[in-house]
């Protein structure tokens, strides 16, 4: 379960401080895939990285007992300097997943080839995202987070990634964000909306779907 | 399908991370050690050029002084010899400038891997110092095998009478991790702060009793030098490792107290961080 309370995120803007989140409360209870609809610069992206600990909050309390995956083809965790292989060895020994599989099934899946030994600084956006997908998926996480996309790099990869991910969501939960309904739907079994920094759970997507269309109009 | 049989087996689960206390200890370990070995790699680079380094620092460093201080023949205020005087001070006071320098951009360069929930600035501060005490041993070693074979002395005669040199070591040890906590969060407060400790160090070098003992100073000039606690630490390492030489200048007192009371500021400090929302950023 992840439990969100009265998080607040303030930036420090050239014209002050940027109010992004205003005091956001929910609860994400093990079982449930949900997904929260939001316009582009809502804070969806803030409150999900919040949510997995990527970002702290400027107030309020995340409490998570579950292991949470970062945000799907995230790489800013990734030390440039560090080659792949040593930014997969850091991954897994936080993680206390087994180093040899993971970099087996990383190094296949990924298609990275030799360039596992280059350092990250050295990988282009498309490479560096292959990297952190495949690594989001060798070590088995309770809930995957999703910001917006799931997949990476072309069409090809982006087959490979779906497949996956299918499998993977057996035992596991999404939480996404998205702009899109067709995306939730497809992922999710309940939805929010996240407006004016505040978010509003509803228990069906289309509830929130028409909560949502209301509010942008 | 064709894709099908390209997609591998995932490996076994990760463990949830969970809140019970047992569990956030081997968390943490866990987290310490995989720093310490990324932080290994970080600074010591790919070849063993880098790792020599830290032997070769202040290896020049004693080279320098020990021929200036030949030339001008300056007294040596220890019944041993010059080496084994500019030694005992140059590695304790490189390996507590180290923490604290180390300490003061561990949040910072270290921004990245603090997206991962389970690794705190407390872990990278405590893998920065632990890969430097190592350092700390093994240099120290090699130049006590050095002095074996330039001397013939095993700069071991303190195995008789220990107690002194290991609570003097022990103390180092506190005083380090307790400075490095202390250096931490003071940079996360106060960005300049890795800056300033850089000019601090300067004059500190030279008052901190690694040219001179307590003991050999003017009166007016000691009763500055003793408010320098590193000086009570060189002072009390010294008559631990000296045999033949005791002083009854420094306080072991005044270095653990004042090394306690920056382990409590940087933890007021980590905590009212925490009070506040703070958010380790970079810029």
């Amino acid at each position: 379960m992840i439990e969100l309370i009265d998080i607040e995120k303030t930036y420090p803007g050239k014209q002050g401080l940027i109010h992004v989140l205003r005091g956001v409360n929910a609860v994400f209870p093990r079982g449930e895939s949900i997904g929260i609809l939001g316009q582009n610069g809502a804070g969806k992206s803030t409150l999900l990285r919040i949510m997995c600990g990527v970002e702290g909050a400027t107030f309020g309390e995340v409490r998570r007992d579950v292991a949470v995956s970062w945000p799907l083809g995230f790489s800013g965790s990734f030390a440039g300097n560090l080659t792949g292989a040593e930014n997969l060895r850091f991954v897994c020994r936080i993680y206390d997943a087994d180093i040899a599989e993971v970099t087996d099934f990383v190094a296949r899946f990924s298609e990275l080839g030799i360039s596992m030994h280059e350092p990250v600084k050295t990988y282009s956006t498309g490479m560096r995202s292959r990297l952190a997908f495949a690594l989001s998926m060798a070590i088995r996480f309770q809930v995957y987070v999703i910001d917006e996309a799931l997949a990476a790099g072309d069409v090809a990869f982006q087959r490979k990634c779906n497949q996956i991910f299918h499998e993977r969501r057996a035992g596991a939960d999404v939480i996404m964000v998205s702009h899109a309904i067709q995306m939730i739907k497809q992922y999710c079994t309940r939805a929010g909306v996240l407006n004016g920094g505040k978010l509003t759970m509803y228990d069906t997507i289309d509830e929130a779907n028409e909560y949502y269309l209301r509010a942008i109009s | 399908m064709s894709s099908e049989s390209t997609i591998p087996t995932a490996p076994a689960a990760a463990g949830p991370i969970a809140p019970s206390l047992g569990n956030n200890l081997s968390v943490m370990g866990r987290v310490i050690f995989a720093l310490m070995i990324r932080e290994s790699r970080t600074r010591y680079g790919k070849s063993d050029l880098g790792y020599l380094w830290a032997l070769f620092d202040p290896a020049i460093q004693l080279a320098v002084f020990w021929v200036v201080f030949t030339l001008i023949q300056r007294a040596n205020p220890l019944p041993t010899t010059m080496p084994v005087f500019l030694l005992t001070g140059i590695m304790p006071y490189f390996f507590w400038r180290n923490c604290i320098s180390r300490g003061a951009t561990a949040a910072q360069a270290n921004l990245p891997l603090l997206t991962y929930p389970q690794v705190k600035v407390f872990d990278v501060v405590i893998a920065r110092v632990l890969l430097d005490a190592a350092t700390f041993v093994i240099v120290t070693m090699i130049f006590i095998i050095g002095l074996r074979f330039l001397y013939n002395q095993l700069f071991i005669s303190w195995v008789r009478v220990p107690i002194v040199l290991v609570g003097a070591v022990v103390a180092l040890f506190y005083f380090s991790v307790c400075g490095a906590i202390f250096s931490a969060n003071l940079a996360r407060l106060w960005p300049v702060w890795p800056q300033v400790f850089g000019y601090l160090s300067r004059p500190l070098y030279f008052t901190s009793g690694i040219f001179f003992t307590l003991g050999s100073l003017p009166t007016t000039f000691r009763k500055y030098a003793s408010l320098n606690p590193i000086a009570h630490l060189l002072e009390w390492l010294r008559t631990g490792a000296i045999p033949g030489f005791v002083s009854t200048y420094y306080n072991p007192w005044f270095v653990i107290v004042t090394a306690t009371l920056m382990l409590f500021v940087g933890l007021v400090i980590n905590w009212s961080l925490r009070l506040v929302g703070h958010t380790d950023e970079s810029g």
